[in-house]
């Protein structure tokens, strides 16, 4: 699965501690999505979603 | 820009080269001890000590596990040193190194209940005082486990079940085929200890490959 978090946030300006934060999980957690070593849960996709304010499918692709 | 998890899956060389260094070291204490040794404190100085091969296998396991544990440790302790080896944009904060040093613990321990049965068994402690303490330790480490458990999010969990699920694919397979050859009288039995300490082994490579490809080793 493709992601595209790291340029999400950093047009935003946020460190990985703040999205780490805005998500609840562990900065680890944040670098392994932005890496491509973890897919996220479903309730996970969906908080990220809300937190960049974006539908689900312009953020993950196949 | 998007990132591709099927590009990024693929092994470190950071833990081929740990699992290679420690074949190395391994192969040289072998060949030390069955070679030096003896000449250093006498060839009968091991007569009449018992040592299965599950106890070699056990014992290197155990030793692994707390070696991993104290350079974990170590690490901790150095926020920047730590912030790199998880590829964080910044140091690790203290709660982050808190919550690392409590997982070196657990590792740490599991090597040192590992190793215990084998050390109580050629000292001769009695039975009853070793097996008392052996539940001990093992109810502290399960208390352990299960604040660990509880203080890491869906990553480190998820890395958890995929590597507690190959290792039950592996093991099963494992058991089926030596239980088969057993069962036919093509190899011999097996003792629980036996089985443990391959299952044992075989969880600590399949979490530590687990581990490294969530970046997390």
């Amino acid at each position: 699965m493709n992601n595209r978090l790291k340029v999400l946030r950093a047009e935003r300006d946020w460190s990985q501690a703040h999205l780490a934060e805005l998500l609840g999980v562990s900065r680890q957690t944040v670098n392994a999505l932005e890496t491509g070593r973890y897919d996220p849960s479903l309730p996970l996709a969906f908080k990220i979603a809300r937190v960049f304010d974006q539908p689900i499918e312009s953020i993950f692709s196949e | 820009m998007t990132v591709s998890s099927r590009e990024s899956s693929r092994l470190p060389r950071r833990l081929l080269t740990a699992f290679g260094s420690g074949a190395a070291i391994g192969a040289a204490g072998y060949l030390f001890g069955r070679l030096a040794l003896p000449g250093l404190i006498g060839p009968d100085a091991f007569d009449g000590v018992s040592v299965r091969w599950s106890d070699a296998v056990a014992a290197l396991t155990g030793v692994a596990l707390m070696i991993g544990a104290g350079a974990v440790m170590v690490i901790s302790l150095d926020p920047r040193r730590l912030g790199r080896m998880y590829g964080l944009d910044e140091p690790a904060s203290a709660e982050e190194g808190r919550q690392v040093r409590l997982q070196a613990v657990v590792m740490g321990f599991s090597g040192l209940i590992l190793v215990l049965p084998i050390v109580f068994a050629l000292a001769g402690l009695a039975g009853g005082l070793a097996m008392g303490l052996i539940v001990l330790l093992f109810a502290v480490h399960t208390v352990l486990n299960v604040r660990v458990w509880r203080g890491v999010d869906e990553l480190l969990r998820r890395t958890t079940m995929e590597a507690a699920t190959a290792t039950f694919f592996l093991g099963q397979g494992l058991l089926f085929l030596w239980a088969a050859a057993e069962r036919l009288g093509v190899l011999p039995p097996l003792t629980a200890w036996d089985i443990y300490a391959v299952l044992m082994t075989l969880y600590l490579m399949v979490s530590a490959i687990a581990s490294a490809r969530r970046g997390l080793a």
